[in-house]
């Protein structure tokens, strides 16, 4: 008979005459409490079976589940409990069981001998025990304490569970420093610019792919990269059936293969593309009546070039379409997009007018690869401008937001703050986020979102300040933002670099200690949340198996030890305050970082689990029923229309004219004393006046002379990639990275047009140097026909120079192939923050 | 007795190779080395490429080439239309390997996983050895354990059809696809999805290594079917 969980702890407990931990505590005799004191210290899977975790390979962030046998991580699959990947997961979720038993993970603290930081400097690591290593960090925090300076710190964040509300998020504060900076902006902050200036929503929309008629896709390669991997392999086949689907990318993708239409869009140019559909749709008369409104009259207006009286147009539940049309629309014929962006009219005017039939179930899908550029927010508000169009925002078969997890945040923590952290909490930023010319307008703010790559810069010329310590984890930064060289020379001066991950990385070599982390899928208590399908979810990551190394959850337990040490050396109030995580079944406070991560697991989750707080969604009926199902499915977001009037926008409304960016821009520019114009001038934005608000056309903006650097670079993902953590894997990724198209096993290509090709003297298997005004790496020359000629493609997540023995040519030494952000610039869309990976920046190639 | 085959799905199927990883998950597969592997082919010129992805594995053939060229037996036809292997009658002739017309047979020239055997670190003393990873996990980490076991050097190995996991459980490519574009069952039974699907969709089956056609052209009797089309892409443009 298989014991639940639950009963093993008792038997275990009354076999063992009660667990040691339970004796710590002992103030209750009551069971639930020494079970949730025991689990804490348990690995979940007792015997062999099937265990729910969480895969975060990517940001899809599915629920799944581990088959554990003897203690051994040994397969996975789907949850079948998940309603969004309905039991599906993709090739990265087994990538997973490489990486937890890569043979190059870091086995237990280390700390650098070596004074002189540099690529070429070998760090000279020895041994540091854990108590060690938090003693030295927490020096450090006293030290900055006790000169006034605890801003000169900061959190790194990289990879994350929800449990980063801890280390990235009240951390930071309790040791008196603004800076927690996130990856994101390397990511796809300039995405979310669109649907949030058009419909309030700051975050990645849902699409409802089962009932769409067109399927429109800006770039993203759902069926390889984000962000619902699984469920868009899923049901693409019988999209393929119901739907047409076209593909916007300079490069045949994966998914542009499935597609019925690829339009191979010269890079940065999906703003013309983009507004010359809206344009067909106008002038046309395709728009959706029941959400934009009509005419007075009934007689369509929106004649080419003709401007159009405001008063003529009755509109229903959008905001300025017509302002729209006058300020950006009305020139923007397919033939005037068919120069900019070398799709041919007929085929702009074919793919426009076939999806504004489809209406309102079409779907515009933006994605980062048309938008991480240099004036990449417009075009992110007219890709999905084209939703308001048709009216599928918010509609069957269109594009969705979320209905919300129910959790429960962390007790307040401002009684555990002085005025001079509070204070020193309140100073800019390192990234210059809110700069004249770095707006970063994250929700319409100011300055309100994250400028990941910058803080190289900041950091190099001590502007704001310089930073003396650095908690960095699950990140790579001097690998995976734009001018490696310069994030190298940065990374040099920082006084105290502490760096968790599960691999001596990049990073690593510049790090003063690093220290091992649990995987997350196998190693560690978490949770996170995500949605696709209609539906949003929770899953959590669970402890299946022991940690095969020396590890501590980098986001609980560490801050757990600092917070100890701090006390030991006169400042209790951090570990005051997180004694405050009490058990919500016992009330028993964590005695141990152990403890700390299971209590404020089960805290944030506890209205999912706790039937007394039930909201909505899964109904479970304990914590236990959580634990044994692993995830929770919000209801089925299928109330469709809702939005409609409610968007939260400035107006409620769906604003194709943008009040909501305007006060945005407003507020930067009264920050510095400028005018709105300034301010997108100092953004690095060509738009004058009242277009500013509106979608509108920007001309591109690329690195590099076009006669020295004739070719233009397209950055795109690979399939394999746990974000460019997985090249060391020893099965799954050289083996199989044909499955990239036009890609070679064992190799990394890059894959030029044969007419480019001819006209260099190049060659299939040619060793090729690729080189921009920031740098240059070599690969091998892949011909092929699936690029656009005058750009070349490769794949992110290769050339590492330390990741490991298969990553790398020769640990420390030499890369293996190529990493993009070697040649990619050190360049934003400023409006957003975002990294500037994507529009074409220039590169030539040559044959070496 | 049923007659097990296979349905590839081509629509549905997005290329993404996990069937491939999967496999040499399960059967301990060497990275140089395929049981599952893919065909992957670019037809015309840019724009209007297309791309064809095809999932490839042993065939099960009826007049499989490499059972009728084994002179001890040791490949063979088994009644359930597997084409199996046993490894200790084998003499490492390699004739099957040289008889299959895919290609579906592979040797181990070399010990298939010392990778695992290196002892040695990036980081003396910080970082893990193969050697290390494999004592705390098995021979070859990457191992399902429930398969084909760690092999050594002299045989030769192909798709078994996962014949230790049916007919209770689909084969592992199949179970891991997650475009559900791998159909697995019995031919012989005609309310089974395989021939339901062959009933609805022509199929074509692999002729030769990078050759496909119609069944009734291939000189095998091949058992791995491909129905309807991998690329949809009919518009492409330009200027």
């Amino acid at each position: 008979m298989k014991l639940s969980r639950r009963d093993f702890l008792k038997v275990s407990a009354a076999t063992t005459g009660g667990l040691a931990v339970a004796g710590l505590t002992g103030c209750r005799d009551d069971e639930p409490e020494l079970d949730s004191l025991a689990e804490a210290e348990e690995i979940v899977a007792e015997e062999d079976g099937w265990y729910p975790s969480t895969c975060q390979g990517c940001t899809t962030w599915c629920a799944i589940e581990v088959k554990v046998v003897d203690g051994r991580a040994v397969n996975v699959r789907g949850n079948p409990n998940n309603q969004a990947h309905r039991g599906s997961v993709c090739t990265r979720c087994q990538l997973a069981l490489l990486q937890v038993y890569d043979p190059d993970r870091v086995t237990r603290p280390m700390k650098r001998t070596n004074p002189n930081k540099g690529k070429d400097e070998d760090p000279e690591f020895v041994e540091i025990s854990w108590d060690e290593a938090i003693e030295e960090i927490t020096d450090k925090i006293v030290e900055l304490r006790e000169r006034g300076e605890t801003y000169k710190s900061a959190v790194f964040r990289g990879r994350y569970t929800a449990l980063n509300s801890i280390l990235y998020g009240n951390f930071p504060t309790l040791i008196g420093t603004p800076n927690n900076i996130s990856h994101s902006a390397i990511c796809a902050e300039s995405e979310k610019m669109g649907p949030y200036y058009t419909e309030s929503y700051w975050g990645y929309n849902d699409c409802d792919m089962p009932n769409t008629k067109y399927l429109l896709l800006w770039g993203g390669d759902i069926l390889a990269s984000n962000r619902q991997v699984p469920h868009a392999n899923k049901v693409f086949g019988d999209v393929i059936d119901n739907a047409t689907i076209a593909q916007v990318d300079p490069r045949y993708s994966a998914t542009a293969a499935k597609s019925d239409e690829w339009l191979p869009v010269i890079p940065q140019e999906d703003d013309a593309l983009a507004l010359a559909m809206a344009h067909v749709i106008l002038t046309k008369g395709l728009w959706y009546k029941e959400f934009v409104g009509d005419f007075t009259d009934g007689q369509n207006r929106f004649v080419a070039g003709e401007e159009v009286d405001e008063d003529s147009f009755d509109e229903n539940y959008t905001n300025g379409v017509v302002k729209w049309w006058n300020l950006a629309l009305k020139d923007a014929t397919p033939e005037w997009a068919e120069d900019k962006a070398g799709v041919a009219a007929e085929q702009i005017e074919r793919v426009a007018t076939e999806f504004a039939e489809a209406a309102p179930h079409a779907i515009s899908w933006v994605c980062p690869g048309p938008t991480m550029n240099p004036r990449g927010s417009y075009t992110s508000m007219a890709i999905h401008a084209l939703n308001g169009l048709v009216g599928s925002s918010d509609n069957k078969g269109g594009v969705l937001q979320d209905a919300g997890v129910p959790t429960q945040g962390f007790p307040d923590f401002d009684d555990y703050l002085d005025d001079e952290l509070r204070e020193a909490g309140q100073k800019q930023v390192i990234d210059q986020r809110g700069y004249k010319d770095m707006a970063a307008l994250n929700q319409a703010t100011s300055g309100g979102g994250v400028v990941t790559a910058n803080v190289a810069q900041a950091v190099l010329d001590e502007d704001p300040y310089d930073l003396e310590l650095v908690l960095s984890y699950w990140n790579n930064f001097n690998f995976s933002c734009g001018d490696t060289a310069k994030w190298d020379k940065a990374l040099e001066k920082i006084d105290m670099l502490v760096h968790m991950g599960t691999h001596a990385a990049e990073m690593s070599y510049f790090a003063d200690i690093v220290l091992p982390v649990p995987h997350h899928m196998f190693e560690r208590w978490g949770y996170i949340n995500s949605k696709a399908n209609q539906y949003m979810y929770s899953t959590l990551n669970q402890p299946v198996i022991e940690p095969v190394w020396d590890v501590k959850t980098e986001e609980t337990e560490v801050v757990w030890m600092i917070a100890e040490k701090l006390a030991e050396k006169g400042y209790p109030e951090m570990l005051d305050y997180y004694k405050t995580y009490e058990d919500p079944e016992t009330g028993a406070a964590p005695t141990n970082g152990k403890e700390f991560t299971f209590y404020a697991t089960r805290i944030a989750t506890e209205p999912m689990w706790n039937p007394d707080k039930y909201e909505h969604g899964t109904e479970f009926d304990g914590w236990e029923d959580f634990v044994d199902v692993g995830v929770w499915n919000a209801d089925k977001y299928d109330n469709f229309k809702e939005l409609w009037g409610n968007y939260g926008t400035d107006t409620g409304l769906f604003e194709f004219y943008s009040e909501t960016l305007k006060r945005g821009l407003q507020e930067h520019a009264d920050r510095h004393n400028i005018s709105i114009d300034e301010a997108l001038e100092a953004n690095n934005y060509l738009a004058k006046g009242e277009e500013a608000f509106v979608p509108h056309y920007e001309e591109s903006y690329r690195v590099g002379d076009a006669d020295e650097y004739p070719l233009m670079f397209v950055d795109h993902k690979s399939r394999f990639n746990r974000e460019g953590r997985s090249a060391n894997s020893y099965i799954g990724y050289y083996d199989v990275k044909d499955g990239d198209p036009g890609d070679e096993r064992n190799k990394d290509v890059v894959k030029i047009n044969p007419e480019d090709a001819n006209e260099l003297g190049i060659s299939t298997g040619d060793q090729v140097r690729i080189s921009s005004p920031t740098g240059e790496i070599e690969c091998e020359a892949k011909v092929w026909e699936g690029v656009r000629p005058g750009t070349v493609a490769k794949s992110f997540g290769q050339g590492h120079w330390a990741y490991g023995r298969v990553a790398s040519e020769e640990f420390g030494e030499k890369p293996r192939g190529g990493n993009n952000n070697t040649i990619l610039p050190d360049e934003y869309d400023r409006l957003s923050g975002s990294t500037a990976r994507h529009g074409g920046h220039r590169v030539k190639v040559e044959k070496i | 007795m049923a007659k097990y085959g296979m349905v590839v799905d081509l629509q549905s199927c997005s290329g993404c190779s996990s069937c491939i990883t999967a496999c040499k998950r399960e059967h301990s597969v060497p990275a140089d080395k395929y049981w599952c592997d893919s065909e992957i082919k670019y037809e015309g010129k840019f724009p209007m490429v297309k791309l064809e992805y095809l999932s490839t594995r042993c065939n099960h053939c009826d007049d499989a080439p490499c059972a009728e060229v084994c002179p001890t037996g040791a490949m063979f036809k088994a009644d359930n239309g597997l084409v199996k292997y046993e490894r200790d009658d084998c003499i490492s002739c390699r004739q099957c390997v040289n008889a299959c017309p895919y290609e579906e047979v592979s040797f181990n020239e070399e010990d298939p996983h010392s990778f695992w055997d290196d002892n040695t670190a990036v980081i003396d003393g910080f970082t893990g050895t193969p050697q290390e990873t494999a004592d705390q996990v098995g021979a070859n980490p990457a191992y399902a354990g429930e398969g084909t076991p760690v092999r050594e050097e002299g045989l030769v190995e192909k798709c078994t059809f996962c014949a230790h996991r049916v007919p209770d459980k689909d084969p592992i490519c199949v179970n891991i696809c997650p475009c559900d574009a791998l159909v697995f069952g019995d031919l012989d039974d005609p309310n089974s999805e395989v021939s339901q699907l062959l009933d609805r969709y022509d199929a074509k089956v692999r002729i030769q290594k990078g050759e496909t056609g119609d069944r009734r052209n291939a000189d095998t009797g091949p058992n791995v079917y491909y129905i309807r089309e991998y690329c949809n892409l009919d518009k492409a443009t330009a200027k």
